[in-house]
């Protein structure tokens, strides 16, 4: 579903993104780690086309769709929810929904109305369908950041760190949530720190460091790499 | 309920001509142009963040577009001052793409420089009868009578016609796309919104209400002329009334032609101190009441878009 070949991006001498080449299939979901200033928001800020790359491809089902502005790659299925949640003050959270379903999906007004309630239900704002952006607390902002990418109906959906702030609990709810996801028309790329998180919810990890990618394979393969313990894992088990 | 008193309001406001003196009918028309004037700007600025300072390039324009149509190419006048609005609109979509380079304050103020560069290129147009004006060829096409009352009408459809155009857009779709831009444009774009597309529909439909607006002005007055067109009071007086009714509210233009009138109207006999109670009363305003008049209502009334506080 998703091809992406030799990503690049600098900013002045630093370079942030060095070279990143990786596909995701439609029904995969690929967790992506690395340490703080790796490049992975870079990375997929690239995707979605808000960064212009320096160099390389992004296709979507084919299709190449590096060139394109955001807005286009939406349309195209490519969504995605920020780590630092960007809510819209004015709008209630089913206001949010149904943007997402009419200028992302291209769905009619009573569909697009139908669509918020579903994606509502599924990540738990159903109580909060009337509330307005500015109101919320930062748990039901990250949850609405994932709520807005699913209301687009993406192909690909990029997932930044939506776990942050949640309990243990709700960290299972939502790995069940992503596992819920899987269906072979999306592809879903996931950055956490939570290494089980990734580990129960994804088929591979790819592994990033100082934009570069270190290794890409299975859940297992990856945590017991001896670069990626030295690098990562010690650091985030403390965590 | 509400939708009953407003036909009933307008139905009202029809009827004037039959029973108000002239000097009432003119007042009216004034207030009507203002409102519709107030309403068309509100639109990008107040529910879009596309602050326009150049607006009443758009009024000057809309003027002369009726006294050209008139007069070159024979157009009764009331044919004409619906086709100035569009003529004003397509002028829009063709500088949109320049001054759409430019962002917030820039913006602003590169409108402000295209309203002057309007002026200064029609005063040096002979064509357009220069810095001495154009008069109304079209003054005969009604009798003399129904002048007054025509124009006023037609001020009651621009003020009529761009509210339920605000009204219509910001309960559809676009509606909501307009005011994600304005909340936050990136996290509109990352959910498909287009921004050019939105903000040049806005923009062509504001230019085109406020250059019908100007056109219904000068259909009054008989003659135009670059000064009087090209008017820096218009978006001065546009900004205060939008800005003391209630920016991005629809009936912030109606509430603060309202307080603008009456402030006018009730200091007449002194000369120019009106402007100075204005720009108190403007400042005063926006220190008690950030949201305009109309958020006055908002502390009367329980609103239905909030819900309970979070546990
Ligand atoms: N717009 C920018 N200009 C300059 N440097 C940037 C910009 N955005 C990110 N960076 C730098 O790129 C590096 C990677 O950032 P980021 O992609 O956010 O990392 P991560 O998401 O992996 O924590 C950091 O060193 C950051 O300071
Ligand atoms: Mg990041």
């Amino acid at each position: 579903m998703l091809e992406v070949t030799g990503l690049k991006k600098a900013f002045g001498k630093l370079t942030v993104v060095d070279d990143v080449s990786t596909t995701v299939a439609g029904g995969e979901a690929m967790g992506i780690m690395g340490p703080n200033g790796a490049g992975k928001s870079t990375f997929f800020d690239l995707l979605a086309g808000a960064t212009r790359a320096d160099a390389g491809t992004v296709r979507l089902a084919g299709q190449d769709i590096s060139t394109l502005p955001t807005e286009a790659r939406v349309e195209q299925g490519l969504a995605r929810a920020f780590q630092i949640p960007k809510p819209f003050a004015s709008l209630s959270v089913r206001e949010h929904l149904e943007l997402a379903a009419v200028a992302g999906a291209g769905l009619g007004s009573n569909e697009a109305r139908l669509e918020a309630e579903t994606v509502m239900d599924r990540t738990g704002l159903a109580d909060l369908a009337n509330e307005t952006g500015n109101g919320l607390r930062l748990l039901d902002r990250k949850r609405l950041e994932l709520a807005k990418a699913l209301a687009t109906r993406p192909r690909v959906i990029l997932l930044d760190e939506i776990s942050g702030g949640l309990t243990e609990h709700e960290v299972h709810e939502l790995i069940a949530l992503v596992l819920d996801l899987k269906t072979p028309d999306l592809a879903i790329l996931w950055i956490e720190h939570i290494a089980h998180a990734l580990k129960e919810a994804c088929d591979k990890i790819m592994m990033l460091h100082l934009g570069a990618k270190i290794i890409e394979d299975t859940p297992d393969a990856v945590t017991s790499d001896s670069r990626v313990r030295e690098l990562y894992l010690g650091a985030a088990n403390h965590a | 309920m509400t939708r009953i008193l407003a036909i009933g309001a307008v139905l009202i406001l029809a009827s004037l001509p039959f029973w108000a003196d002239r000097g009432v009918i003119f007042l009216g028309m004034e207030i009507l142009v203002v409102v519709a004037l107030a309403q068309a700007w509100n639109l990008p600025a107040g529910y879009g963040g596309l602050l326009s300072l150049g607006h009443h390039g758009f009024v000057g324009l809309g003027g002369y577009a009726l006294y050209v149509l008139s007069r070159d190419l024979g157009m009764h006048v009331l044919v004409a001052i619906p086709l100035a609005g569009v003529v004003t609109a397509i002028f829009a979509l063709f500088i949109a793409p320049i001054l759409f380079r430019l962002r917030e304050v820039y913006f602003a103020v590169g409108m402000w420089v295209a309203a002057e560069i309007l002026r200064i290129l029609v005063s040096r147009s002979d064509w357009l009868g220069g810095a001495s004006g154009l008069p109304l060829s079209g003054a005969r096409d009604l009798p003399r009578a129904w002048m007054g009352p025509s124009a006023y009408w037609m001020a009651l459809t621009a003020a009529v016609g761009t509210t339920l155009l605000v009204w219509a857009l910001m309960r559809s779709s676009f509606g909501l796309r307009l005011r994600a831009l304005r909340d936050d444009e990136a996290a509109a774009r990352a959910i498909g919104v287009k921004p050019h597309r939105v903000r040049l529909i806005v923009f062509v439909l504001s230019a085109g209400a406020t250059g019908m607006a100007g056109a219904t002005m000068f259909f009054s007055s008989l003659f135009i002329s670059p000064l009087a067109a090209f008017d820096m009071g218009w978006i001065v007086t546009i900004v205060f009334v939008t800005l003391i009714g209630g920016l991005g509210r629809l009936s912030g233009p109606f509430l603060g032609a309202a307080f603008y009138f009456l402030l006018r109207e009730g200091l007449a006999d002194y000369g120019n101190w009106y402007l100075i109670a204005l720009g108190a009363a403007a400042m005063a305003i926006m220190l008690v009441l950030p949201g305009g008049l109309a958020s006055l209502s908002d502390r009367f009334t329980p609103s239905f878009t909030k819900t309970k506080e979070q546990p």
